[in-house]
């Protein structure tokens, strides 16, 4: 191998080859690199008011992904805090807000770490927030512990953050894993479900969702599918035949992205029709609803801590300003996005701007309560979890919004056990 | 031809991209599987004599390098113009249909994709064995200076194989479009899958492609249904098992 | 360049490497850090490719084993000493690299590339899906700490804290001098290996194997050899990794990581040992500004690659070889 390198090497050594060869390699980087700075950087979003500040910046660390899988998760997410930010003229409590994004990247978890660090050490952020991928936030869970910064986790539904891994600097404003499914068990079986096969991505969040649905479940699950996360395949066929060789009355489904479109596509054709579908939210949220069109298991009941049919004046206002703002639907990540500004916004003008005292900052982080538009919005201090309302949703195809999820009843005041 | 190209995914990303914006402007599922190889074929060609022609004597090494950054560039530029998300690609309403069969129902769609791929196996086979095309292509990989001294234009030769393996690549992307999700990242799932299918048939041997394929998709779909956890280790212990019994693969030829 | 200059300029290195804890902030300390990890698993795996000529797509399944090995053994005794953990995971790795070897070194080429990716798979799929309790699943390890500090650590550590740093700077201070000397001594065992007799044959078997069989080596045990080494070294990278970072998971073994070491290790030319580590240096580095500078970097990094085999094939150590070459033709 390192032979044919030499060989091609001496071959292409004629004369000055390699000095030309080297100036145009710095000369296309450095084309390269303009190009790009003009694709968009990562700089700050928020461009400050007219009015003066009474302090230094204050500066945000959003860790989410801009490549990979989640991508998409983490574009809606950023595009929520800054809706809300720019509706607060990018101020609070009498200093300007800036937003420092990083890439949390896609599956080599040493990397959101190390961005982490760098936000902390280098940039000299006052507070961290993002983190799409559970791993991700088990790894950046001792460090930003240890070093007392004030992290918002704004999607990361890893169950043990809020229990075993839970720290005084951290607060989640997404959900736990546990919540959305959890009432749902009860929900079930209310309904006349009897036989229940679980259809769930084999991984963390899945495993926790069938967990959190069998403590209230009080039927027969006659089948626990868990095809492999990711599907690299993209074939559910056999999963498929194994939930209808089980027979089952309805089948609750924990599934997100890629695999939830490719697995709902390959269903409408292939799943027995006498089969009810139910499941957590984010199989059927709007990002999915998208991508399949007409494949959308109309009639299909999920718990979610969101719909976008939820009806109060928060929510209709914030749909209303995010498609406007984005020509993007809405959907629960968003939501996550714009409470968590909204939960920096209500601390900051709490506190008045004075961030010095970490306890301080941290007391008046978990006393922040707010209208959001997925309803009251609150911190549990057991958990330090937001506590949310799951709604029961029915997805429907909407004459003026489309294939969308109908709220039909709610379960408010879930609150993760914190142990 | 004895490429080892990281960018075969791309090929198929691109193909179903094309699918999507082909779908977008003319509303016909048959226009986008038209174009999309076409579409490939051109820029697998183009590729080819600009960039991957160079290094055919360099060794797999730097082949994989370049290679491997193109797929960087394609999957960011595709990022970059169609966002994030995952696209929306229906089933065009005449394959959309349920066949029934005693027991259960066969999705039409599915059957759509067993037929092409039947179609595409035998038209390579044919072109493999019975056309000058693949006697010059096994001669071209086997003793390269002797095809040249015969008079063929094997530079040639070589861009019409990349630009045709380009091509159906993208049919594979537009064809996958409807069934699966169509997003950046997907050149990554199906580029391993497909490097395990070939070496498990064997290089340079288009019969042991479609065998690999045959076996080590049976492998995945049985190892999903029966034991869900291990079908990793199932496809790959597959793969490892016919390399260590079988160096060169189920059909390889001695290069 | 003559032959001097060399090894005089990678002396000037490790001296400047070692200086950085003096005046860089603690951050360029744990890029540092990262670097030199990365650095010391391409440095092994340009034993396998560049002297052995055996490329290998699962060398991360090593470096993996290594990290999950060492969060496994620290969760269950967290107050053990540096020098027996890291024994302990390059022996997981060794083991590990034995039967793998052993049936992946049948083959060669683009052959050996992709069984070692089978493996390398095999072990992936393995580990993310074994019970939560044993290796942490999707998961992975948390809450791995550090090794005690031995006494001559303790000393130095008193002069920072006089010097005013905080104890946490001071302790990525002390592991980036524990990462350093780590990869310093790597690099030398490494070097000693392959201008030794056995690497002599290493080489000889890479250039004309049916060669060295007429002269009876047993070519099979010595490519075995390096393979395990190879693989011993980079579960001491991985190691490493776990106590710098506090978690483990299974991650480290895909083989996207396999794919990036040995691009690191192209890109600094193989057959170098030097080239590998910087290859390393740039790739982390490079990507690690890449990804905060802009949100289009996974095609700046691309067209960086591609930039590489256009106009530098030999890579950087390729460099060094050029500017020889440069001098002696007129």
């Amino acid at each position: 191998m390192s032979e044919e390198l030499e060989r091609y090497l001496a071959f292409r050594l004629r004369g000055e080859v390699d000095r030309r060869g080297f100036l145009r390699l710095g000369a296309t980087t450095a084309g390269v690199l303009a190009l790009a700075a003009c694709g968009g950087g990562t700089g700050s979003a928020g461009t400050g008011g007219a009015a003066t500040t009474t302090g230094p910046d204050f500066k945000i660390g959003a860790i989410l992904p801009s490549s990979g899988t989640y991508a998409d998760l983490g574009d809606s997410i950023r595009k929520g805090m800054s809706l809300y930010f720019d509706r607060v003229g990018n101020r609070a409590g009498g200093r300007k807000l800036v937003v420092l994004n990083e890439d949390e990247g896609a599956g080599d978890t040493a990397i959101p770490l190390a961005k982490a660090r760098k936000l902390v050490e280098q940039d000299n952020v006052d507070l961290v927030t993002g983190i799409v991928a559970s791993p991700n936030a088990a790894a950046i869970r001792n460090y930003v512990d240890q070093n007392r910064v004030p992290t918002l986790i704004s999607n990361a539904g890893v169950n043990a953050i809020s229990r075993a891994l839970k720290s005084p600097y951290i607060f989640r404003t997404s959900f736990s894993n546990w919540q959305p499914s959890q009432p749902m068990g009860k929900y079930l079986a209310d309904n006349g479900i009897r036989k229940l096969a679980l259809v769930y991505s084999n991984y963390g969040a899945g495993l926790e969702t069938a967990s959190a649905i069998k403590e209230t479940f009080t039927g027969q699950v006659v089948a626990e599918v868990k095809p492999p996360f990711p599907n690299t395949s993209g074939d559910f066929a056999p999963f498929l035949t194994q939930i209808n060789n089980a027979r089952p009355d309805g089948i609750y489904v924990f599934m997100s992205g890629q695999d939830a479109i490719a697995f709902l596509k390959q269903a409408k054709s292939q799943l027995d029709k006498s089969i009810k579908v139910f499941g957590s939210g984010f199989f059927v949220e709007q990002d999915v609803l998208g991508a399949i069109g007409d494949a959308a298991p109309v009639g299909a009941v999920t718990g979610l801590h969101w719909a976008l049919t939820v009806d109060n004046k928060e929510n209709q206002q914030f749909t209303a300003d995010f498609k406007k703002a984005f020509s993007k639907t809405a959907d629960v990540f968003a939501v996550q996005g714009f409470d968590t500004a909204r939960v920096i916004v209500e601390t900051l003008n709490a506190v008045k701007g004075k961030t010095e005292d970490k306890a301080a900052f941290m007391k008046a982080v978990a006393a922040v309560t707010f209208k959001s538009p997925r309803g009251d919005f609150k911190f549990d201090s057991g958990s330090n979890n937001v506590v949310n309302t799951i709604y029961v949703r029915q997805l429907v195809n909407d004459a003026k919004l489309g294939f969308t999820n109908k709220v039909i009843s709610s379960v408010p005041g879930v609150t993760d056990p914190g142990k | 031809m004895d490429v080892l190209n990281l960018a075969h995914g791309s090929f198929y990303m691109l193909g179903a991209y094309t699918g999507v914006v082909v779908l977008g402007l003319t509303h016909s599922f048959w226009l986008a599987l038209a174009a999309a190889p076409l579409l490939l074929a051109l820029l697998g060609g183009a590729l080819e004599v600009v960039f991957f022609r160079r290094l055919y004597r360099s060794g797999h090494l730097l082949q994989v390098l370049l290679t491997f950054g193109f797929s960087l560039v394609f999957v960011d530029l595709v990022r970059w113009r169609f966002g994030p998300q995952n696209q929306a690609f229906a089933v065009p309403r005449e394959l959309a249909g349920t066949i029934p069969l005693p027991g259960f129902g066969f999705a039409g769609y599915r059957l759509f994709v067993i037929v092409v791929a039947a179609l595409v196996a035998t038209a390579l086979l044919l072109a493999w064995r019975r056309l000058r095309v693949g006697a010059i292509l096994r001669a071209g990989v086997a003793d390269t200076e002797m095809v040249g001294l015969l008079g063929i234009d094997l530079a040639r030769v070589f861009t019409l194989t990349f630009a045709f393996g380009a091509g159906l690549a993208g049919l594979a992307g537009v064809v996958a479009g409807p069934y699966l999700a169509t997003y950046p990242g997907m050149d990554e799932n199906v580029l391993i899958l497909a490097l395990v299918v070939v070496v498990v048939g064997g290089l340079g041997s288009i019969e042991g492609a479609l065998v690999g394929a045959l076996l080590i998709g049976l492998a995945n779909s049985f190892g999903a249904f029966f034991r869900q956890d291990l079908a990793v280790v199932l496809v790959f212990g597959l793969m490892a098992l016919v390399l260590v019994l079988r160096p060169r693969g189920l059909f390889g030829v001695r290069a | 360049m003559s032959r001097a200059v060399r090894p005089a300029l990678v002396g000037a290195g490790v001296l400047a490497l070692a200086s950085l804890t003096f005046w860089a902030p603690t951050f360029w300390v744990s890029i540092g850090i990262q670097a030199l990890i990365f650095a010391i698993f391409a440095m092994s795996l340009d034993l396998l490719l560049g002297y052995g000529g055996m490329p290998s797509f699962g060398h991360a399944a090593f470096y993996g084993a290594g990290a999950l090995g060492c969060a496994w053994i620290w969760l269950r005794h967290p107050g053990i000493g540096f020098l027996p953990l890291a024994a302990a995971c390059i022996g997981i790795a060794a083991l590990l690299a034995v039967p793998i070897g052993a049936l992946s070194l049948r083959v060669r080429g683009v052959y050996f590339l992709m069984l070692t990716l089978a493996f390398g798979q095999m072990l992936w799929g393995y580990a993310y899906q074994a019970p939560r309790e044993v290796l942490g699943g999707s998961d992975g390890l948390i809450g791995v700490g550090r090794p005690p500090l031995d006494l001559v650590q303790n000393l130095d550590q008193g002069l920072w804290l006089l010097a005013g740093l905080s104890p946490r700077g001071v302790a990525v201070r002390d592991f980036y001098n524990l990462t350093l000397v780590v990869a310093v001594v790597v690099l030398v065992i490494l070097l000693l290996l392959v201008r030794s007799p056995f690497g002599r044959t290493l080489e000889g078997i890479r250039e004309n194997e049916h060669r060295m069989r007429a002269f009876g080596v047993p070519t099979f045990r010595y490519r075995l050899a390096a393979f395990v080494v190879a693989g011993a070294l980079a579960g001491l990278a991985g190691a490493l990794a776990t106590l710098f970072n506090g978690f483990a998971n299974s991650g480290s073994l895909y083989w996207t990581n396999s794919g990036l070491v040995l691009i690191a290790a192209v890109v600094g030319g193989t057959r170098s040992l030097i080239g590998p580590a910087l290859g390393a240096f740039l790739v982390l580095i490079v990507q690690d500004a890449l990804s905060s500078f802009s949100q289009r970097w996974p095609l700046l990094l691309g067209a960086i690659f591609i930039g590489f085999v256009l106009f530098l094939p030999g890579g950087l150590a390729g460099l060094g070889r050029l500017s020889r070459t440069l001098t002696v033709r007129p």
